[in-house]
C-alpha cells in the first residue's frame, strides 16, 4: 500500500518570456519544499553564441561535468567534459529564431546528501537533437539557477520563455 | 443589491488581490499526482518494491537517484520485475553511451528475467549518483503489454554513461507491483540516499 497522501504536484514555480534580449538572469529563492526542478525553455540567440548554459548558487568554479548524445546531420556522437557550468544545448549552429526547446530535470534539487544531477532533452531545430546529463558537484541545495549565454556578448532573444516548475 | 464601493470604505481589514484566485492555490488537477517515496536508510537493501499501486490513473512515472554497494569503480544496471513475476518475459533494447562511443544492445524477446530501469555509477565519489526517468505507459490496460521507457545517465567528474532504453513485460495483466534490484538481480545492494518517487498521471 502507498505510504503517502497522494499529492497533486507538478508546480509551475517561476514563468517569464523576454521582452527584449538579455544575456543572462537568474531565477531566486527557489522553494525548498519540492524534490525535483524541471526547467523548460524556448530560446533563441541574437548571434555567434553556442550554448545556453545554467549555474547553481552562483558556483562559476570548475564543479559541473555532462555527458551527452548529440545527433547532427547524420551524424550521432558521443561526448562529455568538465566544465564552470551545466550546459542545456551543445548546438553546433546558431538558431537566431526561437527554436531550441529544452526540458532539464533537476534530480533532488534539496537534497544535502547527494551531488546534483540533471537529465535533459534538447531540440535545436536547425542544428542538433540532444539528450544530456550535468553534474553539480554540490551537496549544497539549489537556492538560485542563474541562465546565460555561454559566449560573452551574445544574448537570449526578445520573445525566448523559461519556466521553472517544483514537483513534490 | 447596488454595488458598493470599497476604495473609501469605513471598513477595516480589506485585502485585496491582482488575481481573481484571491490568494486561493490554483486549481488542483490531479493530472501529476505523488504517490509513493522510497528512500534508502544507513542499511542498504536489496530491493525495492512498490505495491498495491492504484488502477485509477492511465501512466505511471518513476523518478529516482541511485547507488549501489559494489565498490569497483564502473557503473551498474537498476533491474525492474512486475507483480513478482521472475520468469523469462522480458526484453530490453538499450541506446547507450560513454566515453567518445555510442552503442545499441538488445535481447531476445522474452530472454530476460527482468527489465531495465537506468544506469548509475558505482565505486564513486560519495555524493554521486545516477539519475533516470521512467515513464510507463497505459499500465493498467488489460489488452496490452508493459513497455517501459528510460532515460537515465551519471557523471562522475567527465567520466560517465547516458542510456535511453526501453523494455517490455509481455504480461497484459494491469501492473500492481514494481520491485527494482540491482543487477543482477539482488547481486549488490541500493545504498543510503537512494530515493525513488512513484508518481500517477491521469
Amino acid at each position: 500500500m502507498p505510504v503517502l497522501t497522494p499529492v497533486s504536484t507538478y508546480d509551475l514555480l517561476f514563468e517569464m518570456t523576454l521582452a527584449s534580449a538579455v544575456e543572462n538572469f537568474t531565477i531566486s529563492n527557489i522553494p525548498q519544499t519540492y524534490t525535483d526542478l524541471v526547467l523548460e525553455t524556448q530560446h533563441g540567440f541574437t548571434g555567434g553564441g553556442l550554448d545556453a548554459v545554467a549555474r547553481f548558487n552562483g558556483d562559476t568554479g570548475t564543479n559541473y561535468s555532462w555527458q551527452e548524445f548529440v545527433g547532427s546531420a547524420s551524424a550521432m556522437a558521443y561526448r562529455g567534459s568538465n566544465s564552470a557550468y551545466a550546459p542545456l544545448d551543445y548546438t553546433t549552429g546558431v538558431p537566431t529564431t526561437l527554436t531550441v526547446n529544452h526540458t532539464m530535470n533537476i534530480m533532488s534539487y534539496s537534497n544535502t546528501n547527494v551531488y546534483k544531477t540533471t537529465l535533459s532533452t534538447n531540440a535545436s531545430a536547425s542544428s542538433t537533437i540532444e539528450a544530456m546529463t550535468n553534474t553539480w558537484r554540490s551537496t549544497a541545495a539549489i537556492t538560485s539557477i542563474t541562465l546565460k549565454v555561454s559566449n560573452g556578448g551574445t544574448t537570449f532573444l526578445a520573445g525566448s520563455t523559461f519556466r521553472l516548475w517544483g514537483i513534490a | 443589491m447596488a454595488v458598493t464601493s470599497i476604495k473609501n470604505s469605513s471598513l477595516t481589514g480589506i485585502v485585496k488581490f491582482d488575481s481573481v484566485n484571491a490568494g486561493n492555490d490554483t486549481s488542483k488537477t490531479n493530472a501529476f499526482v505523488l504517490l509513493d517515496r522510497q528512500s534508502v536508510g544507513a542499511t542498504s537493501v536489496a530491493s525495492i518494491t512498490f505495491s498495491n499501486i492504484p488502477q485509477t490513473y492511465k501512466h505511471l512515472q518513476f523518478r529516482m537517484v541511485l547507488r549501489d554497494s559494489y565498490s569497483g569503480v564502473s557503473y551498474n544496471v537498476l533491474d525492474v520485475r512486475f507483480n513478482g513475476d521472475s520468469g523469462a518475459n522480458y526484453s530490453t533494447h538499450t541506446l547507450q553511451g560513454a566515453g567518445s562511443s555510442v552503442a545499441a544492445t538488445s535481447g531476445a524477446v522474452t530472454s530476460a528475467t527482468f527489465g531495465q530501469a537506468g544506469v548509475y555509477p558505482t565505486g564513486a565519489a560519495a555524493g554521486t549518483y545516477g539519475a533516470s526517468i521512467v515513464d510507463i505507459l497505459d499500465y493498467s490496460d488489460k489488452t496490452k503489454n508493459t513497455t517501459i521507457r528510460t532515460l537515465s545517465g551519471w557523471d562522475s567528474n567527465s567520466t560517465g554513461m547516458m542510456r535511453l532504453s526501453g523494455s517490455a513485460w509481455y504480461s497484459t495483466a494491469p501492473v500492481t507491483s514494481i520491485t527494482f534490484a540491482a543487477d543482477v538481480w539482488t547481486q549488490y545492494n541500493l545504498t543510503q540516499y537512494t530515493t525513488i518517487s512513484l508518481y500517477g498521471v491521469k
